[in-house]
């Protein structure tokens, strides 16, 4: 049987990995509507091209 | 007639991903086959990794590891969570290998087709349309579930409506659609539980939820009395797990959606890094939280409440209220079901799109004419699907989830061998899967132990065609030349993309 600290610390721990997951989706994620929302189809796929040699 | 509140978010919904889904296709009109199943092969990382994280956030995800939180203790959620993410690391270097082999591949029955010839190409397209139909029932049965639970919403509505939605919004947008409506369901998704778990834990309090879990351990008058409630490595959890894993690897290989997000990604170095966040980080602590937080703090209480799949919407209800509660449930679930039910439509889109229509139908059919089958096909699988998830009703998902492993996971030796080894043939490929799905389905039927028989199934559908392989492997004298995929083209224009 665990105690109650080892208990705490891995439902904090399971919370905080989800959170960073997040986080490391979240904002490119974000960023990348952004670059859809502001230039055209072609200029878009341009962009991605440009990325993708990168 | 229902609670008004669940047919608003029914509408609402719907409208926005319908909406999402013209929009995607105005902007980025859909040129071809490729761009129709592959999504022209340049989706950026980013919302690879939001599609993937939430194509494995399953109704099950969150329901049926809130189940095994309640069944068996705090080792139900770690369990859910290292079994059902064992398969990926096995996905992902196979996608990439297959990627680098045979850079125009579209579907793994294409690989299939090449490295092993068209019977067990057939084989595999069975599998892979049984696999799909299999998962979006079990997502059309499950919102069913939530939204009758919850909103006292016919099931036959609950269940019929979201499928009808995703139907639509992937045969508008195809895997396009899918992936842009998954990065707005990844928000949805993640949002409520980035609200709701520090809410638990206040409600309940840590002491609250240890002192309870101490006594469902120790207390035999405890309606889920569990000794190894407090265990993560409690010997019930553990063989879950293990058929968690033996479960999984039928859908996660078999599921044509993941290999075409793959190929929708711009290039590899991308795709692997889309993946690892996607499954590792954002996706394994998702049936933790529900399984050891949600189930193990719904433990905690020492109520009755029924059936163990009402663990999570039990526990929802009782942190926010009985309105709020339900509709933030709802809203996870079907968010839920709708981004699963999206890029399995799309994973059956591109099978008959790339691996039916002209080989069978019309040998001459032009691309256009090949998306409109791939569309009309779309429709007719969305109607089986809601016919079947209506017959479904009041069946447990935990153990549909179980039963599909002795079905599905047949087939993953002999692919994953011939993926990566020349000396695996076409009959050793059949003969190991045949052997597999019959040890699979004998162990569960005939073996004695109740409590053990679906576990013994699982194991042998998984393990008895790996020796299969190997045996067959040993006395085979035939050797594949894999550098002849390099110069496979398909029927369809495909961008040259890099492996």
């Amino acid at each position: 049987m665990i105690s109650q600290t080892t208990l705490t610390i891995f439902f904090i721990f399971a919370f905080v990995w989800f959170c960073v997951g997040f986080v490391l989706i979240a904002v490119p994620a974000i960023r990348e509507i952004k670059n859809i929302i502001s230039t055209g189809t072609d200029d878009f796929v341009k962009a991605e091209e440009k990325q993708n040699e990168n | 007639m229902g609670n008004f509140t669940g047919y608003i978010i029914l509408v609402v919904f719907a409208i926005l991903f319908i909406g999402i889904s013209f929009i995607v296709s105005k902007k980025f009109p859909i040129e071809g086959v490729d761009d129709f199943v592959a999504a022209g092969r340049g989706i950026p990382a980013a919302l690879i990794s939001a599609s993937v994280m939430v194509s494995w956030v399953w109704a099950t995800t969150l329901m049926a590891s809130a189940e095994a939180g309640m069944s068996y203790g705090i080792s139900g959620g770690v369990s859910y969570a290292w079994g059902n993410a064992l398969p990926f690391f096995v996905l992902i270097p196979l996608i990439l290998h297959i990627r680098k082999k045979m850079p125009k591949c579209t579907t793994f029955t294409e690989f299939i087709e090449q490295r092993f010839g068209s019977t067990t190409s057939k084989i595999f397209f069975i599998f892979g349309i049984g696999v799909t139909m299999y998962i979006l029932i079990e997502q059309a049965v499950g919102i069913g579930i939530v939204f009758n639970s919850m909103f006292d919403i016919p099931y036959e509505i609950a269940c019929a409506v979201p499928i009808i939605v995703v139907t639509i919004y992937i045969a508008k947008a195809g895997l396009r659609g899918s992936i842009f409506n998954d990065v707005i369901q990844f928000f949805i998704i993640s949002i409520i539980l980035i609200i709701t778990v520090p809410l638990v834990l206040k409600t309940l309090g840590f002491d609250g939820i240890y002192q309870g879990l101490v006594n469902a351990s120790t207390d035999p008058s405890n309606p889920y009395y569990n000794e190894d409630a407090l265990n993560f490595f409690s010997g019930a959890g553990f063989r879950y797990g293990m058929i968690a894993v033996v479960v999984a690897t039928g859908q996660v290989l078999l599921d044509q959606g993941y290999y075409s997000k793959a190929i929708a990604c711009g290039n590899s170095k991308s795709l692997f890094r889309a993946y690892i966040i996607g499954t590792v980080f954002a996706w394994m602590p998702v049936p933790i939280i529900c399984g050891s937080i949600f189930g193990g703090a719904t433990l905690s209480l020492g109520k009755d409440i029924g059936l163990a799949s009402e663990a999570a919407p039990y526990l929802m209800k009782l942190i926010y209220g009985g309105g709020l509660g339900a509709v933030m449930f709802v809203l996870m679930v079907f968010m839920a079901a709708m981004t699963t039910g999206g890029g399995c439509f799309a994973g059956i889109q591109a099978l008959f799109t790339t691996d039916f229509y002209k080989k069978y139908i019309n040998k001459t059919a032009n691309e256009f004419q090949t998306i409109n089958f791939g569309r009309k096909v779309t429709f007719i699988i969305g109607v089986i699907v809601i016919i079947v998830a209506i017959l479904l009703k009041g069946k447990s998902l935990l153990m549909l989830d179980i039963l599909s492993g002795i079905f599905f996971a047949a087939p993953a030796g002999c692919f994953v061998a011939g993926a990566f080894s020349k000396k695996v043939n076409s009959k050793t490929a059949i003969a190991s899967i045949v052997l597999g799905l019959g040890s699979g389905i004998a162990a569960w039927q005939l073996w004695p132990n109740p409590d053990m028989n679906t576990f013994v199934g699982n194991m042998c559908s998984l393990l008895v065609p790996v020796i299969v392989v190997l045996i067959g492997s040993f006395l085979s004298k035939d050797e594949f030349d894999f550098d002849k995929l390099k110069d496979y083209e398909p029927d369809h224009e495909v961008k040259t993309v890099e492996g």
